[in-house]
């Protein structure tokens, strides 16, 4: 598992970095502006963002032979999907962590510009939850669709989530329903992904 | 003699393909490289995917190291280094990098040993694979293989595409691992002046289908190409041909005992036959 942790953490990284520019401009400006809007998005694209990044690794594993590659080292197949969930909820919680220092800095300045605290905590469920649903349909689809329709599958599986998100939220008791969803669709989406996994041939 | 490798009756189909894989048989002897010529599409790449398990057979049995390997074997993956053609990494890593990574697949990773290849192919350590040229991309992908001590080094179609100068001294360093003796390499090529330098046994496969194993000392001294004209032709003896092939004037048949042959037929010329000129004879002649 050690190697499949390097592996992703590499893959990652490589894109990541020029994303968490961004989200350090961003997150500057966050500080410095005490907007309600602002936070909001900054909130939901920095956890949603790494999440999105972090599932970029399928993509980069088959751009060379490396996806085919790792079925023959010494690591079994249902480790190589579980480093990839694992790796997806390492991401999001690191997003969780970067927003809410970020977050924590500004009302430390500036006083929590949401009307409740509720509002905050709103928005890092609807963020972990996006993550968690965009991951969790994203996986299984791109092992059994084909690893060459990466960006197309991120996008639908993110836009689902949203969507899923938008609907769950608002409703009686919104934000307990959408996590429990998302946490629901994340863990069965696993054995999914492995039975899928175990099928594919390269 | 022991089998590192061996194949019994290994067969695969593919939904929607005309291609199959029909009762692949072959072992590989510990010490010793086997090459496995095939033309492109011919099946090589698929018998080795059955080998490693990346592609699941549907009949038949592969034996490595004398016992079916599951996905579960993964002591056992440690034993085998596998080079396939083009990119095995991801071309955005550098050596160093890809070092780290290994490491921690493998339990005997040779770092020093890795560093010993990578100064003596010329790799830098901290460049991209992508700046690589082919040339290096392949030796990086081969001291990765051997940095780990496997017993079983496979190697999919790695030398192709290589320069004569690269591919010597890769066919030289296959040659160092098979001294020690449980080592043993699988080299699929269809570059079969490279099997001539380096394969002790020699494995030809066609549409799915193997037509023989042989080994190289009896392909070099046995085998034979009798130059026919055509009225020479009807006077062969049928069980002495092993295929033919029509050439303008002249019938090439392939027989397999050089000597006899030259014997029993005086006033034919008979020819020694490189490994190439037997694999064309195979795959394009007829048979009786």
């Amino acid at each position: 598992m050690k190697g499949l942790f390097k592996n992703n953490f590499l893959a990652v990284w490589t894109n990541v970095k020029f994303f968490l520019l961004f989200m350090l401009a961003m997150g500057i400006a966050v500080i410095i502006i005490p907007d309600q809007t602002w936070q909001m998005y900054f909130i939901i694209i920095g956890i949603a963002g790494l999440a999105v990044n972090a599932a970029t690794v399928i993509e980069s594993e088959f751009s060379s032979k490396w996806g085919k590659y790792k079925l023959i080292l010494p690591v079994k197949r249902i480790d190589i999907v579980r480093s990839l969930y694992l790796n997806q909820l390492l991401w999001i919680t690191a997003g969780v962590f970067f927003v809410g220092i970020v977050i924590a800095l500004s009302c430390l300045l500036h006083g929590v510009p949401f009307e409740q605290f509720e509002g905050v905590s709103g928005v890092v469920v609807i963020g972990i939850s996006i993550s968690l649903t965009m991951s969790a349909i994203f996986i299984p689809v791109i092992y059994l669709a084909g690893e060459d329709k990466t960006i197309v599958f991120l996008i639908i599986s993110l836009l689902c989530a949203i969507g899923i998100a938008a609907m769950l939220f608002n409703m009686p008791s919104g934000p307990f329903i959408l996590t429990g969803c998302s946490v629901l669709l994340f863990i069965a989406s696993f054995p999914l992904t492995v039975s899928i996994f175990r099928k594919k041939e390269y | 003699m022991e089998n590192i490798l061996e194949l019994q009756q290994v067969s695969k189909r593919f939904p929607g393909s005309d291609f199959a894989l029909e009762n692949v048989t072959f072992s590989l002897p510990y010490g010793s490289i086997l090459g496995f010529v095939g033309e492109n599409g011919a099946g090589k790449t698929t018998t080795i995917g059955c080998i490693l398990n990346t592609i699941t057979k549907d009949s038949g049995t592969v034996k490595l190291f004398g016992k079916e390997m599951t996905d579960a074997d993964t002591d056992m993956r440690e034993k085998i280094g596998v080079v396939y053609d083009g990119d095995n990494f991801p071309v955005y890593w550098t050596a160093a990098q890809l070092a780290k990574v290994m490491a921690g697949f493998y339990k005997q990773w040779d770092n020093i040993l890795f560093q010993k290849f990578l100064k003596e192919y010329k790799l830098p350590a901290n460049q991209k694979i992508k700046q690589y040229s082919r040339g290096m991309t392949m030796k990086l992908a081969i001291a990765v293989a051997l940095s780990h001590h496997p017993q079983l080094l496979i190697l999919d179609e790695a030398t192709g595409g290589l320069d004569p100068v690269v591919r010597d001294g890769m066919l030289d360093t296959f040659l160092d691992f098979v001294q020690e003796e449980d080592h043993s390499v699988l080299l699929s090529s269809h570059i079969t002046g490279d099997l001539e330098k380096v394969a002790d046994y020699i494995t030809f496969i066609h549409n799915g289908k193997l037509i023989m194993t042989v080994s190289k000392n009896d392909l070099v001294y046995n085998y034979a190409v009798m130059r026919c004209r055509e009225n020479q032709f009807p006077a062969l003896d049928p069980a002495d041909i092993i295929t033919y092939r029509k050439r303008d004037f002249q019938i090439d048949v392939l027989v397999s005992d050089y000597k006899t042959m030259q014997r029993k037929y005086k006033d034919i010329v008979t020819d020694r036959a490189s490994v190439d000129e037997i694999f064309l004879l195979l795959v394009r002649g007829e048979h009786v």
